[in-house]
């Protein structure tokens, strides 16, 4: 392995690590295939889909949680031990909301991890980036392990590292549209200049946009409207599974360089082969 | 500039020449069917379907549209009337001054009882509807002060306000206000009108902008479908959503489209839509307005219900009474209209779950209410 292949700088810059593991936090995930829980036609499917996702992280959305309630059927069957469950803020306007948000679920059970999702906009559902800075601060000084869903901004990333941070997630393509990581070029510069694990979060509408989003160098991907509105969501999750862990593979073991041209067999070789030693 | 002045000014102008008759050289229809992109200007063709075949396409992209952007979820409420008293002579209104009979405005107590029943049969978002101009703004506050702790979304369908009073009830614990303009043609609109506050048009028309400058966070607009022609009513209803929108970003603005029932009024609509353009106009706004969340009450029947949840409708209530005191205090007194949907909340949600929907009784959060 030599000292430019790019799993070695990840395992220097992100500590020492088995490069197939992400750590978040101090929370260690073998699966980088993060689901949301929105839109699907039932609790029961939804189960059977993050099961055969192999997710690890799951994020529920805080203005669908019944902490009232006793009897759950989510969350009397999900395995706390195996699945870390992250609420969101989907639909906060600001920081204030989020942040009362946050901490009502901490008040009511759930543990200190938090999707922040500042919304405002409900057209787009587009991230407030100001809004998201200041919650990110304000909940990474209580505690909280914060993950913000962003635009893919780069200066926004590392300001958002700077706060404290576990993560950042930045979108591929707006909520729901399934258009796939559009936002290629900006993520790029992302994953290159981030300390913390970049989930790429939005948009993800095939397995293979997640294997993209892999082979850029993302450290995981979100996906919830493909999997949820799937005519099959059991089998899409497991499709996205395995894209997933194929394009991290790409990423880690396969370094390939694009031409524009055909190119033969080098035209230097025999010049080569016979260079002195 | 306001409401009234864009839908009477801009957008009429847009319109060409300001005559809604002018446009009635549609474009083709299956040109506009298969659009990969929609704006308003389309809604006119779409709203000129009448051909089952276009029917039918129409439905398959809404239903498409209303997987992709809201999944299989159906969330529910129910309204809860709390005064039968109204200031107003709406012609086509069973609460109409001088319709003669019992009227009812409940105490906090009884509001409270019929609360409860409510909540003790899984409501949590609630619609509480009063007569117009009945109740004083105290009154208001102090009936969502008693119920927002109970309740995860609560929303008001009262007379307009002021800002002042709207910011007021912000702080109180509402989350959203339902408005609707029942026609935008002003002639037609005084017509039906008579007397009252309710007839000042401009007032109405402006009435969702001042609930959103008081920050409330939800606000439900809509025409009362039978007032006037629908192809005008719902160019000029796309046109107010589509401004509204575009001014108030940070709002979620959901439209309802509530059609004239009058079977316990002596009144007759002039314009009565049929169940096939019904169908169409939920349809079109669909997929002109993706992501704007669409209601349904129980003016409907089981059957077009059960079919529209599928294509567009993503809220609706459930087990309504439309008599205040109706869930668990009093019998037949006198409705604003009759339901046509008379199914309780445990069949509706029975109904959904067995056709692969998903019912959502909480679909909001206590957490969103911060005072300012």
């Amino acid at each position: 392995m030599n000292a430019n292949h790019p799993s070695l700088i990840h395992y220097i810059y992100r500590g020492f690590l088995e490069v197939s593991d992400l750590k978040i936090g101090n929370r260690i995930f073998k699966s980088r295939l993060f689901v949301g829980t929105g839109k699907f036609a039932s609790v029961s499917e939804m189960i059977k889909a993050i099961d055969a996702s192999g997710s690890e992280f799951v994020t529920v959305a805080l203005r669908r949680m019944d902490f009232d309630s006793n009897d759950d059927e989510f969350i009397d069957n999900i395995d706390p031990e195996r699945i870390l469950l992250v609420p969101n803020t989907s639909g906060a306007r600001d920081a204030d909301e989020a942040c009362n948000l946050a901490r009502l679920a901490c008040a009511a059970g759930a543990k200190k991890w938090i999707k922040l999702e500042l919304t405002p906009e409900p057209r787009h559902l587009l991230p407030d980036p100001i809004e998201t800075l200041i919650a990110a601060e304000r909940l990474v000084k209580e505690g909280f392990n914060v993950l913000p869903y962003i635009n893919a901004d780069p200066i926004l990333a590392k300001r958002l590292e700077d706060v404290g941070c576990v993560a950042v997630m930045p979108l591929g393509s707006p909520i729901g549209t399934n258009k796939g990581v559009e936002a290629k070029e900006m993520i790029k510069i992302i994953i290159e200049n981030s300390n913390v694990p970049v989930v790429v979060d939005a948009g993800l509408g095939m397995p293979s946009h997640a294997a993209f989003a892999m082979e850029l160098g993302a450290d995981a991907c979100l996906v919830n409207t493909a999997i949820a509105t799937a005519k099959d969501p059991v089998k899409i999750a497991n499709a996205f599974k395995l894209a997933v862990e194929c394009g991290r593979d790409a990423y880690l073991y396969s370094k390939v360089s694009t031409f524009d041209t055909a190119q033969a067999s080098s035209p230097r070789k025999g010049f080569i082969e016979n260079l002195g030693k | 500039m306001k409401s009234f002045e864009y839908l009477t000014n801009s957008f009429w102008t847009r319109l060409k020449d300001g005559n809604i008759a002018s446009l009635n050289n549609y474009k083709n229809v299956e040109n506009v069917l298969f659009n990969e992109e929609y704006n308003i200007s389309d809604l006119l063709t779409l709203l000129s379907i009448t051909e089952d075949k276009h029917l039918d396409i129409l439905l398959q992209k809404s239903e498409a549209i209303t997987r992709q952007r809201f999944g299989k979820k159906i969330s529910i409420y129910a309204p809860l009337y709390i005064s039968n008293y109204c200031n107003n002579q709406c012609v086509y209104c069973g609460f109409n001054k001088t319709v003669k009979t019992e009227r009812i405005n409940l105490s906090i107590e009884q509001i409270v009882q019929e609360a409860k029943y409510l909540r003790n049969k899984g409501i949590r978002q609630l619609l509480i509807v009063s007569g117009e101009a009945v109740n004083s703004i105290d009154e208001y506050v102090k009936v969502a002060s008693s119920l927002n702790h109970d309740f995860d979304f609560l929303a008001y369908e009262i007379e307009p306000l002021k800002i002042s009073e709207y910011a007021l009830l912000y702080n109180s614990g509402l989350d959203g206000v339902t408005i609707y303009q029942e026609t935008y043609n002003e002639k037609l609109y005084s017509d039906y009108h008579p007397k009252g506050n309710k007839r000042d048009y401009r007032y109405r028309i402006e009435t969702p902008e001042r609930i959103a400058q008081a920050n409330i966070p939800n606000i439900t607009i809509g025409a009362l479908l039978g007032l006037s022609d629908y192809k005008e009513e719902m160019l000029f209803l796309a046109g107010h959503l589509d401004y509204l929108i575009k001014k108030y970003w940070n709002i979620n603005f959901a439209i309802s489209f509530p059609r004239i029932n009058t079977n316990n009024i002596n009144f007759s609509a002039k314009y009565p839509v049929s169940d096939f353009d019904f169908v169409k106009i939920i349809a079109s706004f669909r997929i002109l307005f993706p992501d704007t969340p669409i209601y349904l009450s129980t003016r409907e029947s089981p059957s077009l219900r059960d079919h529209m949840i599928n294509y567009g409708v993503t809220n609706i209530s459930a087990g309504s009474k439309t008599d205040p005191g109706g869930y668990a205090l009093f019998k037949d007194k006198l409705e604003q209209f009759s339901t046509s949907d008379k199914r309780g909340i445990e069949e509706i949600i029975d109904y959904m779950k067995k056709n692969n929907l998903r019912p959502v009784l909480k679909d909001w959060d206590k957490g969103y209410r911060i005072k300012r």
